[in-house]
């Protein structure tokens, strides 16, 4: 009798190995480029947090502590004050990073979603496995 | 999900459930197999390119075209993969094996085979260079033309090209001596 070969077990652990390690990459990847970005981003807001501290900028927000009357009088000055200090440069760059995160984020959802799927099932294969 | 069609195990294997892809594998390994017990004419060698066509299914699905159908994606995938089988499979007696048995033990026949591979290599000593690795590499060690091009950073055509005219020098040496 002709012996009935099945090659779907051998075929499923190369897919699994191989499926493990491009998950692993991607996911390598995707939090690298994120983590890089969020630095750079945390980097120009405390570059801009240091700049507006060494201008003493900060103190012009004290103002809305003072009397309603005062307030009422400078508030539209003072922003304007506060706006002129601003290290716009920095923050245009601050921005950028944000854009980035954001567009980053929502581009790579769908991606996401697949691999969250993968790597579940893979779990789920490897703890069968084990089991069995 | 065994009664699903092509189409729609491919669109899950996409979306990530890599469970359907064991049912695309169960649905068609009789029938790959069959197609290329036919054109490699070995059966065990058969389901080894099975194997590595499903692992290059797998590897390019993101890539399938859906309005197109699946199973003629598959074949071309499979018969590719059988022909380059067929290609890396080594008919060639290496002729270093030959020289380097000691000639008490072999049968006249292999005695002569050695003579022959000495004139051969004589031979080849004399071809152009660039011919002359192209022919070595092929003959000597074995190596497909896809390994031969990425030794010598050369394309694949090349390869087949110096080998000819390799082949084309060496029958005209050989024919002298």
């Amino acid at each position: 009798m002709k012996k009935r070969v099945d090659i779907t077990k051998s075929v499923m652990e190369r897919i699994v190995r191989f499926e493990e390690r491009r998950s692993k990459r991607w996911l390598t990847i995707f939090w690298g480029i994120a983590i890089l970005v969020t630095i750079f981003l945390g980097g120009s807001l405390l570059q801009a947090y240091i700049i507006l501290s060494e201008r003493r900028t900060w103190d012009l927000l004290e103002i809305f502590y003072q009397d309603r009357e005062i307030i009422t009088e400078f508030w539209q000055d003072t922003l304007l004050m506060f706006w002129a200090e601003l290290p716009q440069n920095t923050l245009l760059w601050g921005s950028g990073f944000a854009l980035f995160l954001v567009g980053y984020w929502i581009f790579t959802r769908h991606q996401r979603q697949i691999m969250k799927r993968r790597l579940a099932e893979l779990a789920k294969r490897k703890n069968s496995s084990n089991n069995s | 999900m065994e009664t699903l069609s092509d189409e729609a195990l491919v669109r899950e294997v996409k979306a990530g459930n890599v469970a359907a892809f064991e049912d695309l594998v169960r649905r068609y390994q009789g029938k790959l197999h069959s197609f290329v017990t036919y054109v490699v004419r070995d059966h065990d060698s058969a389901w080894d390119v099975v194997q590595e066509s499903f692992i290059s299914l797998y590897k390019t699905i993101d890539r399938i075209d859906s309005s197109k159908k699946f199973s003629s994606y598959l074949f071309s995938i499979t018969r590719n993969h059988a022909i380059s089988y067929l290609r890396n499979r080594t008919p060639h007696a290496s002729l270093n094996e030959i020289a380097s048995l000691p000639s008490s033990e072999l049968p006249e026949s292999l005695v002569e085979q050695n003579e022959e591979g000495k004139k051969i290599e004589k031979a080849i000593d004399t071809i152009d260079i660039k011919y002359k690795k192209v022919i070595s590499l092929y003959y000597f060690e074995d190596l497909s033309y896809e390994e031969i091009g990425k030794c010598l950073h050369l394309p694949v055509n090349t390869i087949r090209t110096h080998l000819r005219r390799a082949k084309k020098a060496l029958r005209r040496v050989l024919i002298d001596i």
